[in-house]
């Protein structure tokens, strides 16, 4: 990264920067259902801080894979073997992935195919639909970040370099290890939530959820009630 | 010698996990299909089922038949690898083939690592104050909901965590392919590992919009 700042560089900065600030924009429109559930439930306590966390945390990982491929780069082979940089590549790597599943399953969804049900929940803007499945792109961050890592190790290609930038990028695969962590507890708290409602024994109120990993979507379909007032209404969503 | 032939013990060692695969195919998995259907309905007996996104939970069942087969194995390749004869550990982490196992085996022994954990901490006196017991409560029935569907839903991510360490080492020029079955029946296997999750991936969010 031994090279000038360019201007180039700082609009790739403000575009980061502008696409971070409309995400807490999103977030603070539509996260409203997170809030509120925050007062009763551990689960949704810890979404909030976490939900402001995370995009900052991507941006940062973005910005340093960005400054470190523009050329002059080192080869592939010095970088890859520097723990901040790989770290940074891969959750990098992993929002793209997302980005181009993301466009493609919208455009599947712009198909006339009819999935059998007439009431089937819409989430009516895409902004909705990139929020709520944004919680299994910062999970599975940090879960890769921490293979990654594991594979460097047991490889022996872990090789820091004493630079701000390497040690901004351990400092930034480091929080997403946590990250995926604190996920990963809150998680089960939700499920916990929706057992609990299963265990009544009138049978007066009952789980959403249904399928495989029907839980882990319930738990994600939480974060924005605003958006569904069929839901807000409906008899098994009562605490 | 470290490239080594299927010999006997590889075989018995593959057709007992065929056996443990089928048996979780068909002893297990349509009780964890049961187990979620009286859960999708309210106290009127109304269905909830149009909450859901259809494909969605096509894709919940495709992955309810397909991660007992992955993730066995997966576990199996991985184990047999580190039978002797093989290379050094070193070489051996820049095998593909044994990458992608490795991580499977290792996000799967991580998951567990909690789940015994939680389990240690509930049979003390004070495990019911602790977090653990809080945060894990449900792990309590032994092999309950971990054989049905929170293990699968546990391996949301593994296949792109795959994905993450082939690419590192593809582009960093450390992707040592070896010519035999186990290296490129584990090859097959972080394939499939990653077409699996980037179908999963897409059917839901499909669903979603």
């Amino acid at each position: 990264m031994g090279r000038k700042f360019q201007l180039v560089d700082l609009m790739v900065l403000v575009l980061l920067f502008a696409g971070l600030f409309t995400w807490y924009r999103i977030l603070a429109q539509h996260g409203v259902g997170v809030r509120l559930y925050a007062f009763v439930r551990l689960g949704s306590l810890i979404w909030v801080p976490l939900g402001y966390h995370c995009p900052a945390l991507l941006v940062g990982s973005l910005t340093l894979t960005w400054f470190w491929l523009r050329p002059p780069r080192a080869c592939w082979r010095k970088l890859i073997v520097q723990p901040g940089f790989s770290a940074c590549f891969l959750v990098s790597v992993w929002f793209l992935v997302r980005v181009v599943l993301f466009v493609a399953s919208e455009g599947l969804g712009r198909l006339p195919i009819d999935h059998g049900f007439d009431a089937r929940i819409h989430f009516s803007t895409w902004q909705h639909r990139w929020l709520l499945t944004s919680a299994y792109l910062f999970e599975a961050c940090g879960l890769i970040v921490l293979g990654g890592w594991s594979l460097l190790g047991m490889a022996g290609l872990w090789r820091p370099l004493a630079t701000v930038a390497d040690r901004l990028g351990r400092m930034i695969g480091a929080a997403w290890i946590l990250g995926w962590w604190v996920l990963l507890v809150s998680d089960y708290q939700e499920k916990e939530w929706g057992h609990a409602h299963d265990a009544k024994a009138d049978g007066s109120c009952r789980s959403v959820c249904a399928g495989s990993g029907g839980d882990r979507w319930c738990g994600l379909a939480l974060l924005d009630l605003s958006c569904l007032p069929q839901a807000a209404g409906h008899e098994s969503w009562r605490l | 010698m470290t490239c080594r032939q299927m010999d006997r013990m590889d075989k018995i060692v593959l057709a007992l996990a065929e056996v443990v695969t089928l048996t979780w195919v068909v002893w297990v998995v349509p009780g964890a299909i049961g187990e979620s259907i009286p859960r999708t309905g309210n106290s009127r007996g109304e269905s909830i089922l149009p909450w859901y996104n259809m494909p969605g939970v096509i894709g919940g069942y495709v992955s309810i038949f397909l991660v007992p087969w992955l993730l066995v194995l997966s576990l199996v390749i991985f184990g047999l690898r580190l039978r002797a004869p093989r290379p050094r550990w070193r070489r051996l982490c820049r095998q593909p083939g044994f990458v992608a196992c490795g991580m499977i085996s290792a996000g799967l022994g991580l998951f567990l690592l909690i789940w015994l954990l939680h389990q240690g901490l509930a049979r003390t006196p004070w495990g019911q104050l602790s977090p653990y017991y809080v945060l894990f409560w449900q792990f309590r029935a032994p092999f309950g909901p971990v054989y049905g569907q929170e293990l699968i839903v546990l391996t949301f991510g593994l296949g792109l965590a795959v994905l993450g360490a082939w690419a590192l080492l593809f582009l960093g020029g450390f992707w040592r392919a070896e010519r035999s079955w186990l290296d490129r029946a584990g090859r097959i296997l972080g394939a499939g590992w990653i077409m699996f999750d980037v179908l999963r991936s897409l059917l839901f969010y499909w669903g979603l919009s």
